[in-house]
């Protein structure tokens, strides 16, 4: 595998571990086959509140085993799924 | 010191301060941030603010104001507003324009203090209020016609003397969602809060060298009875964090040497799973409380697991303060109750016909307590809500033989998020102002054991997206409010009689 390929397939994990994030602890009811890299987590989209936010970056740290720096957590960072994966692959760099 | 007409001691936090001030002046009364401030400067601080709301002539009964977060702040004025025996009405920080109106338009608060953020939001309000006699002081410092905070930590050049009072006038106004008509105003008396923190103090046995981490909110009752009266009952340390952030509050736990912890299982279950550089060291805690939500086993488990720690609940309401926790010995096959009623408190559970339910069988909770309220100022609210003096929070529950109290459900159809109450009336009433709704109906349901979210079940006139309704309601109300399942139907299912069949909604 090149590192291209590596660095997409690496990119589709964190998206998965989003996706399953979300629909096991935020908000059950949603299809994870209906969220992609480009669904909204804040605003529209999924329009995540400030407690919600804090469930899923606390989520993922568990479920991947990390440790995220909220001081760096921008507003773009949430802007959908796809941004915040690469949030996570930038900070594990 | 303030005697009632039986002659009975009714002091009030202000009170405590000034006697902790005397004995043990250099002892830190509150940590906010850098500043560590002392009970002789507290008290001194609260003397300058209380003779301040005089000299703008506050009075006995009249209320003040404040739009602040968790400080030292908020602190000295809440205590100060005690001292000249006016009413407390600390409202949360983060409340929307149109919750601060309905508060201010019902309470016509003399004085108020705000974080200079809000500073436009109230000018708004004051215009449609026509409140342009309000005392108004901007924190730390403002434009006039605002004040300044710091012309409050001057000393006046006249002082009027303390006016009179007893032990039954008001001296706190909380707000809390109502079924009708926004929120409902809560009002305890001078004796009602007195005998809420005589009682929780001699329960759990407070000492001055306690510590106490505050960052649920001292605009609740919840913060304000075991993060501030408590801690200044007792002459210990009250640390304050204007938020709840994960890091912070572990770190300070260790750093601070906490004690105790009043929090919520959302916190909780947030602290269990944190990931931190090194394993935090939270063995100061002798008292880890959570009120305000159920907790879940689950969190139960994650956090004795992590930490070491039996996380221990506590129930209360706005309306009677807290009046139960567990502080059994047995913390794993008790962890579910809320525990046994604060000293000289009684609560039990009553059938539909409202005969006392036995040990161990399911009814609606009523409680007496010589801290509950008197009743809304709504009678029809005061018929359902007090019969037989006992207050009907419309919690389900048992008590078992040995006076251990569990909740075990609801009768009302609040919605419980993260601790907060949202009542699905309001959002019901905001949805349904939408061009595009027909009808709506907001339910609360329940994820990983006990967590709550908002789902609205919503009849559209035409095609309308999750979003649009989201957006509609967004700065309307509180962020925690909005629905995080926004369900289309094409009606919403109803009995031969019209009611709602929420169960079908789920």
């Amino acid at each position: 595998m090149d590192s291209s390929t590596e660095k997409a397939a690496a990119q589709q994990q964190r998206v998965d571990a989003i996706i399953q994030v979300v629909t096991e602890r935020i908000n059950p009811a949603l299809d994870s086959s209906t969220l992609s890299s480009a669904t909204q987590l804040i605003g529209e989209g999924l329009a995540l509140d400030s407690v919600a936010v804090l469930e899923l970056v606390t989520g993922l740290e568990y479920e991947l085993d990390i440790m995220i720096d909220e001081s760096k957590l921008t507003r773009e960072v949430f802007d959908d799924i796809g941004s915040l994966a690469n949030f996570l692959g930038e900070s594990a760099d | 010191m303030i005697t009632d007409k039986k002659t009975m001691i009714v002091e009030t936090p202000a009170d405590w301060v000034a006697i902790h001030a005397r004995s043990t002046p250099d002892q830190v009364a509150i940590v906010d941030g850098e500043s560590r401030i002392s009970y002789a400067e507290l008290d001194k601080f609260v003397t300058q603010i209380s003779n301040n709301l005089q000299v703008a002539n506050v009075n006995v009964g009249d209320a003040v104001a404040t739009l602040l977060p968790n400080s030292w702040e908020m602190v000295a004025v809440l205590l100060a507003t005690f001292r000249c025996g006016a009413v407390a009405l600390p409202m949360n920080s983060h409340y929307r324009e149109s919750e601060i109106e309905h508060i201010i338009r019902s309470s016509r608060p003399k004085a108020l203090f705000a974080s200079v953020t809000h500073i436009p939001i109230v000018e708004k309000i004051v215009g449609n209020v026509g409140g342009d006699n309000l005392v108004r002081v901007g924190v730390p410092k403002a434009d006039a016609p605002w004040l300044s905070f710091d012309d409050y930590l001057r000393e006046p050049e006249q002082i009027r003397p303390l006016q009179d009072t007893d032990g039954s006038v008001p001296i706190l106004w909380l707000y809390s969602s109502g079924s009708t008509g926004g929120a409902k105003k809560i009002s305890r008396s001078r004796r009602q809060l007195f005998a809420e923190s005589v009682a929780f103090n001699a329960t759990v046995a407070t000492r001055a060298d306690d510590i106490f981490l505050c960052s649920v909110p001292l605009s609740h009752a919840y913060g304000m009875c075991v993060g501030l009266f408590a801690a200044m009952y007792a002459g210990a340390t009250l640390v304050l964090h204007k938020q709840f952030d994960r890091r912070q509050f572990l770190a300070t736990v260790e750093t601070e040497r906490v004690t105790i912890v009043p929090a919520s299982p959302f916190m909780m279950q947030i602290l269990a799973e944190t990931k931190m550089a090194h394993e935090p060291d939270l063995s100061s805690i002798r008292l880890c409380l959570t009120g305000g939500a159920p907790l879940a086993r689950q969190t139960f488990d994650a956090f004795q697991d992590r930490y070491q720690l039996s996380i221990r609940q506590a129930f209360g309401s706005t309306e009677t303060g807290l009046v139960t926790i567990n502080l059994a010995k047995d913390t794993d096959a008790t962890w579910s109750s809320v525990g046994a009623p604060l000293q000289g408190y009684d609560v039990a559970a009553f059938d539909a016909e409202g005969r006392l339910q036995p040990p161990g069988r399911e009814g609606a909770i009523g409680i007496k307590s010589p801290s509950m309220f008197d009743g809304y100022d709504n009678e029809e609210l005061n018929q359902t809500a007090i019969k037989g003096g006992r207050f009907f929070p419309g919690d389900r529950g048992k008590v078992d033989a040995e006076g251990r109290v569990y909740i075990t459900g609801r009768d009302t159809l609040f919605i419980n998020i993260a601790g907060n109450k949202v009542d699905p009336a309001e959002l019901e009433l905001l949805i349904g102002a939408h061009p595009k709704v027909t009808e709506c109906v907001v339910l609360g349901i329940t994820q990983r054991g006990t967590e709550e979210i908002v789902k609205a079940v919503v009849v559209a006139k035409e095609a309308c997206e999750p979003s649009e309704i989201v957006e509609f309601c967004r700065g309307k109300i509180a962020d925690y409010k909005l629905p995080r399942i926004i369900e289309f139907r094409d009606e919403i299912p109803r009995n031969p009689l019209g009611k709602v069949l929420r169960k079908y909604l789920q």
